[in-house]
């Protein structure tokens, strides 16, 4: 392949990775340790329709058992981590504008959610979370008596 | 509204071992349908669309829309050979290399 550029993990991929390259100044700005753990973090769109939000997260690579879902005080935190298999480490990287390593994101629910009705599932590397808002703050409609 | 981008830039990654070159896109949210290979002298392009579900966005970091990348392939592959597959959202292509740029044990006679 042309223009081959050896792999450097710190060297990012333009505009659509700045958050991940300017995240990771800030980190290896204040962390100089030699055991830097890649990192990453990955895009996410949420929706909102009347009775429900939904979460979309674009987690390309990651098996859907490397991640976990979890919501504690209207706080949901998605976490886990993209792997490289051994075998692949041992390659030649010729470029790569991908990113291993863990992720976490984490989401502060304005809506009060129905724990209990919140569903996840994951296909073509989205991960996708319907959180179902409680019955107190759905919207309503309040009939004049 | 969400983010689109004219012809979106999806993340790549190039592999190489003894048999073969790897590349891998990722390009998550799509279908098969909606990714398009194909291999023209000695470019390989893949493209495509990401479409946008509607909704309200309240948060919006995904970037939606077509995108495009093309690789120059080396003199060396076979590319009669070159396969594609689709999981967790990363195109893999496979592309052997020819048998005779493969990596041989000389013997002495």
């Amino acid at each position: 392949m042309l223009s081959l550029i050896k792999r450097e993990p710190s060297y990012g991929w333009g505009l659509f990775n700045l958050r991940n390259e300017v995240d990771r100044m800030f980190r290896d700005f204040y962390d100089d340790s030699e055991a830097k753990e890649s990192f990453w973090m990955p895009s996410v769109d949420i929706t909102e329709d009347g009775d429900k939000l939904t979460l979309s997260a674009e987690l390309p690579g990651v098996k859907k058992e490397d991640v976990k879902i979890s919501l504690n005080n209207g706080i949901l935190t998605i976490e886990g981590e993209k792997k490289q298999a051994k075998e692949e480490k041992a390659e030649n990287s010729y470029r790569s504008e991908r990113y291993y390593g863990k992720f976490t994101r984490s989401f502060n629910l304005t809506s009060e959610i129905d724990a209990d009705k919140i569903k996840a599932d994951y296909d073509s590397g989205i991960l996708k979370i319907t959180l179902p808002k409680s019955e107190k703050v759905k919207p309503r409609q309040i009939t004049i008596n | 509204m969400y983010a689109d981008c004219k012809i979106c830039l999806p993340a790549a990654e190039i592999r190489e071992n003894e048999n073969a070159y790897t590349v891998l896109v990722e390009l998550p949210g799509s279908t098969r349908d909606d990714i398009k290979i194909w291999q023209e002298d000695s470019m390989l392009t893949i493209s495509g669309e990401k479409k946008a579900q509607a909704g309200n966005r309240v948060l919006n970091e995904r970037v939606f829309g077509k995108f495009q990348r093309a690789f120059r392939l080396p003199e060396n592959v076979d590319r009669e050979k070159i396969e594609a597959n689709y999981a967790d959202g990363v195109v893999t292509v496979e592309i052997p290399k020819l048998e005779k740029a493969k990596p041989k044990d000389i013997k002495i006679n």
